[in-house]
């Protein structure tokens, strides 16, 4: 057992209180136009943030179908979505599921953001069909080709990613950056996931590069929006 | 009869205010406000800021009251607002030259005259005010506001073990200027 510090038994400066001028101003400006307001939990708002990417995924599935995709390749893009809708939803029940202040230490969450890119370009890698040499990558076909499909992997995300920011502004004062960059996650994710059913392309360069930098790109963009826009 | 159960806790307050009571941000004020002041007032160690940050962070709470999470801890909440508020009050001060010492730094307020006094309280009050920043939040807002050494750390947005060295450091700090204080005839 530790021993008591003797600090701990000194009389420490209690709380100040303001005085009555300033009281009287922050009565006036708080309870005018207090128009009463839903007061929302943030089990609710992952839910809804969970959504966001389904939906993502649903619209490129019905792009694919209207292109003529082939249907096994959007049924493994569709399996692949399934599987990381599961780490999307533990994402957000670890990283945003409680209010700021009863969530999981911020190292484990900081964790949940690095490791889910990382596991992301590993899949990626993997389950990609083929693989060209770089050379062939850096072509002036594959290089457009790429180019056109990480733009608009990028749009959609942060598309999506501004508007799950806007369903969490102004609720986490404490770890703003953090849940940005979890929020850009969710968006990246989602865009990424829809990308792969709808690009006929599976090469591992291109992946990698149009689909995967794409997710770990809004991810570090979501943490700086989430510093301005997650904070009161 | 438990009076304890019939008193309503700052988070319950907290979801009435948003749910558009007068009441509740009356009694949410007169529980919470004593606590962000003496921060203020420790960051800035000057009243006159101290409350015009008050001001500027009850009003961004009240901007924000939508966006309260049920549940969320009230304190460190308004606090990481205050702190905030601080920050961004210095960086805006900072830019302006004209609020610059000749040094091009922004002038601390005086601290309290030195002098001898017979009151322990002062004489915490003084050494504390005394200590460089980071220590003095991390005491002021485990020791005095009372936060748990986690909510402290997401208050300064740093971790824990952090928080912990600061307030040991502090301790030490502050442990030395009682010791000159105890020795003073």
């Amino acid at each position: 057992m530790s021993e008591p510090d003797p600090l701990d038994s000194l009389p420490w400066p209690g709380p100040k209180p303001p005085s009555m001028s300033c009281s009287q101003k922050i009565h006036q400006d708080c309870i005018k136009d207090l128009s009463p307001k839903a007061c929302t939990s943030a089990r609710r708002r992952a839910a809804l943030t969970l959504l966001i990417p389904v939906f993502t995924v649903g619209v490129f599935s019905l792009l694919a179908v209207w292109r003529g995709v082939e249907e096994s390749v959007i049924r493994a893009g569709l399996l692949g979505a399934l599987g990381w809708s599961v780490v999307l939803g533990v994402t957000l029940l670890v990283g945003l599921a409680s209010p700021p202040g009863h969530r999981p230490r911020a190292a484990l969450r900081w964790a949940v953001a690095v490791a889910v890119p990382a596991f992301f370009f590993l899949f990626l890698a993997n389950t990609a069909w083929s693989l060209d040499s770089f050379a062939t990558f850096t072509d002036h076909a594959h290089v457009q080709h790429t180019l056109r499909c990480g733009g608009i992997c990028f749009v959609v995300g942060a598309a999506m990613s501004s508007g799950v920011m806007l369903l969490w502004r102004g609720t986490d004062p404490l770890t703003p950056g953090l849940s940005g960059a979890l929020l850009g996650l969710v968006g990246g994710m989602g865009s990424a996931l829809g990308m792969g059913i709808f690009c006929p392309s599976h090469e591992t360069w291109h992946v990698c590069v149009s689909h995967g930098v794409v997710l770990a790109s809004l991810a570090v963009l979501g943490g700086a929006a989430g510093r301005r826009l997650l904070s009161p | 009869m438990d009076i304890r159960a019939d008193t309503p806790t700052v988070e319950q307050l907290m979801e009435r205010y948003v749910g558009g009571n007068p009441d509740a941000f009356g009694e949410l004020y007169r529980r919470v406000s004593p606590n962000i002041m003496g921060y203020l007032l420790r960051l800035t160690r000057n009243r006159e800021r101290a409350e015009d940050l008050l001001q500027v962070t009850f009003s961004k709470l009240h901007r924000a009251r939508e966006s309260y999470l049920k549940g969320a801890p009230v304190l460190p909440w308004a606090l990481a607002i205050a702190r905030r508020s601080f920050l961004d009050e210095r960086r805006a001060a900072k830019s302006r030259t004209e609020d610059l010492s000749a040094d091009g730094t922004l002038p601390e307020p005086a601290p309290v005259p030195e002098g001898v006094s017979n009151d322990v309280s002062d004489a915490i009050e003084r050494a504390l005010d005394g200590l460089p920043e980071a220590y003095r939040e991390a005491i002021q807002l485990t020791k005095i506001s009372g936060l748990s050494i986690a909510e402290a750390s997401s208050v300064l947005g740093t971790s824990e073990t952090a928080v912990k060295l600061r307030v040991h450091r502090g301790y030490n700090l502050l442990r030395k200027e009682l010791e000159r204080f105890s020795r003073t005839p």
